[in-house]
């Protein structure tokens, strides 16, 4: 007769476990030994998650109401045309035809370029600001000697370096 | 609670998309909006940031690839809705990210929603000092007790920075709280 029971382990743990365990039981004791408060001290009005979905669903209908579009009359189009060809006429004539000065990369404001920047979110990899970034008023000592402070390299590397522990900083300290 | 497969299926049909929704919201409303509450501190800028992220989602439900899980997704949203309102809001009023930091903590003790004590309002002061990454994994570690995996998909940061970031940024607060 063909036993039924075998000693096949009938029990599950999620996948990754036993990988996290360790981490988990550390930061379970830091937690505990830390002098931090354990709550932030927020709180919200009475009701106002029984609420929420109401009022989420209300912002979207408005969001879908006032995004329909809006057909467009004759007269605008006409106006549209007269704007276009005002636009064009006065761009002709306020052109300096005789004159010879041409606007160049120095006749703008080192203010104009950081606001530039600033308001445009450009996604330049380091490549192409390399490319463009004019490398004679530079010394290699601008970049070699920088005077830093401790705190600000850690906050830098803690933010910028993958792999923190393969900088083997305990050791070296 | 509903597979998270089937939801986001649920989700992509117009016929089911509606109550799918509804689902979601309730099952994700609290914990998107503690992790936003955290980043922006103030509960009416909290709200704001809560819906426009499941205005965001509902929208984009269909780009939803499934390459990470939907919980992720959905803080990944949340926390980049945070940071740019925050920017956003330290730009109108003309001051700094940092300047702006401080105006929300000086506020903070006033803020009818903000029950916390002094120490724990020294905290937030402290959490206020922290680099931007350290502060979001210090919430999320410390706070809403997310995996470092789960924290890892979320920000697309490795999990032994994660682990540097969070044990540096708890060095940093328990010293500001010590200090007078």
């Amino acid at each position: 007769m063909k036993n039924k029971h075998t000693n096949k382990n009938p029990f599950k743990t999620p996948k990754g476990y036993f990988d996290s365990f360790e981490d988990n039981i550390k930061d379970k004791i830091l937690k505990e030994t830390a002098a931090i408060p354990k709550g932030a001290g927020f709180g919200v009005p009475v009701s106002y998650f029984d609420e929420f979905q109401t009022k989420l669903s209300a912002k979207i209908r408005e969001k879908e109401n006032t995004t329909k579009v809006i057909p467009l009359n004759p007269y605008s189009k006409i106006m549209a045309i007269a704007a276009s060809v005002a636009a064009i006429a006065f761009l002709v004539l306020s052109i300096d035809w005789n004159g010879n000065e041409t606007l160049s990369f120095t006749d703008l404001a080192n203010s104009d370029i950081e606001a530039y920047f600033e308001d445009n979110e450009l996604d330049l990899s380091t490549d192409e600001i390399a490319k463009v970034l004019p490398m004679d008023g530079y010394e290699l000592n601008d970049f070699v000697e920088p005077q830093l402070n401790e705190e600000n390299l850690l906050d830098y590397l803690n933010e910028n370096v993958e792999d923190f522990e393969e900088l083997n900083l305990e050791n070296n300290e | 609670m509903v597979e998270e497969e089937t939801l986001v299926k649920e989700l992509k049909s117009k016929e089911t998309q509606s109550n799918a929704f509804e689902v979601l919201v309730t099952n994700y409303k609290e914990r998107l909006y503690w992790h936003i509450r955290r980043i922006v501190l103030n509960h009416d800028d909290a709200d704001d940031v809560l819906q426009n992220t499941f205005i965001k989602v509902y929208r984009n439900i269909d780009g939803f690839k499934g390459d990470s899980k939907l919980f992720s997704w959905m803080y990944r949203i949340a926390t980049n809705e945070a940071l740019s309102f925050l920017k956003q809001k330290s730009k109108k009023l003309g001051l700094t990210d940092g300047e702006y930091k401080d105006h929300v903590i000086e506020n903070l003790q006033a803020d009818v929603y903000f029950e916390g004590d002094e120490i724990q309002l020294k905290l937030q002061k402290a959490i206020a000092t922290l680099p931007e990454k350290q502060k979001l994994v210090f919430n999320m570690k410390y706070f809403e007790e997310l995996k470092y995996e789960e924290i890892s998909d979320i920000l697309d940061t490795s999990v032994g920075g994660l682990k540097a970031s969070y044990h540096l940024a708890v060095k940093k607060i328990e010293s500001f709280l010590k200090e007078d």
